[in-house]
């Protein structure tokens, strides 16, 4: 063994925790080199100077400890407790506040798509048949019965279909008698006799 | 209390958080705050300093004890805190420039040590005061080494646990601190080791 390995191992070897084999190589290298014998001497002695040096006697902190544990009390239990419960009620309150929002669109939406059109419908019919008052009965039932009154608005709808169809034909028939007149003139009214006087 | 002094560390903790029984964090302080004490003046080289480092080690405790997992023992936890909390200290006050000069460290630590144990005095107050002095000018990690090896006799696995490092990492420190202490205090060592202050080592009964 050489100088450099023996004072490698040196702290182990001083501090009793070489291996036996290994332990006996770097004694058997110190008897021999005074060099390393000077090493091994200083360097044990500080090490049992170092074991002795003491300790000093802490000071009692205790209550010091102890105030700021109960200062710190409200801030360490919010985090430990209050913090994880707050958390959780911000995220309970906004998925519930969402869910409501979507909730509530969605009926609204139901409603108005059934609702709405039916109004309008109404209103658009009543207007150029002339019943202006249907229509008003129609969009006021719509109004008392408020959201979900599809029944009623359905059957005011029909009825207006129905009016509409009829002021329609008694449109569409003046109309054709008119254009008939226009064109045949007099011949209209001679076949219009011959068709009363063939009936 | 007498079922709590006589509760493990672990089951003291184990307690405490369940409970929150105070007397069982008590004991706890008791039964380490002068090892917390002596590890952090060690390494911070501050009596003032060392104290806050103890009440912000215990007070750390106390709040993060329910998430102690109990992979390690409770004292190498508690150690691994105080180290890390003694180097933040240390460069705290190195970078305020309030670090106390090592002379006045040592005094301090060696009055305090012989109003405490007056039996240390034997040692020669010339000789420790030397050795402290080399001590606390080595930097902090090589001193939270030797104060861990050293001062509270922990094995070289334990402290490898405690600074988080290889048990090769502790060994190449603590040849470093030798190295330096060496250097530090020239012949003295060997000398005082002759003159029977410090002790000769018995070569064949320790080691062989």
């Amino acid at each position: 063994m050489d100088c450099s390995t023996s004072r490698g191992l040196m702290l182990e070897f001083v501090e009793g925790t070489l291996p036996a084999t290994l332990s006996a190589a770097v004694a058997e290298h110190i008897r021999e080199c005074p060099s390393c014998m000077l090493e091994l001497e200083a360097q044990s002695s500080r090490t049992r100077a170092l074991q002795k040096l003491g300790r000093v006697s802490a000071p009692d902190q205790w209550q010091e400890i102890s105030r700021s544990i109960r200062r710190a009390g409200f801030w360490y239990h919010l985090r430990r407790y209050g913090l994880p419960a707050a958390v959780f009620g911000v995220a309970a309150a906004v998925a519930f506040t969402i869910l409501n929002a979507l909730v509530g669109y969605s009926r609204g939406n139901g409603a108005g798509a059934s609702a709405g059109p039916a109004v309008g419908t109404a209103a658009t019919q009543g207007g150029p048949g002339g019943s202006r008052e249907g229509a008003a009965e129609v969009g006021t039932a719509v109004a008392s019965h408020g959201e979900g009154t599809l029944s009623a608005a359905a059957t005011g709808e029909a009825e207006d279909r129905l009016r509409h169809t009829e002021t329609y034909d008694a449109l569409e028939a003046d109309h054709y008698g008119s254009m008939l007149e226009q064109l045949l003139g007099d011949e209209a009214e001679v076949l219009m006799a011959k068709g009363e006087a063939t009936d | 209390m007498t079922r709590v002094v006589e509760n493990s560390d672990e089951a003291l903790v184990r307690e405490f958080v369940r409970t929150g029984c105070r007397g069982s964090f008590a004991e706890l302080y008791y039964r380490y705050k002068d090892k917390a004490f002596n590890t952090a003046y060690r390494i911070v080289g501050d009596y003032e300093g060392a104290r806050d480092v103890v009440h912000d080690v215990f007070l750390k405790i106390y709040v993060e004890a329910p998430g102690f997992l109990f992979k390690s023992s409770f004292s190498s936890w508690l150690y691994r805190i105080v180290v890390n909390r003694s180097l933040d200290e240390a460069r705290r006050i190195k970078r305020r420039k309030l670090h106390l000069s090592t002379e006045s460290m040592t005094d301090d630590l060696m009055d305090r040590n012989e109003a405490d144990e007056p039996e240390r005095a034997a040692l020669g107050r010339e000789a420790q005061r030397e050795l402290a002095q080399a001590v606390g000018a080595l930097s902090p990690k090589l001193k939270a080494v030797v104060t861990l090896r050293y001062f509270e006799g922990l094995s070289y696995e334990q402290v490898a646990e405690i600074i988080e490092r290889p048990v090769g990492t502790v060994k190449s420190r603590l040849r470093r601190a030798h190295r330096k202490l060496g250097e530090a205090l020239g012949e003295k060592g060997y000398k005082h080791a002759q003159e029977g202050e410090y002790g000769l080592l018995n070569i064949t009964g320790a080691n062989a």
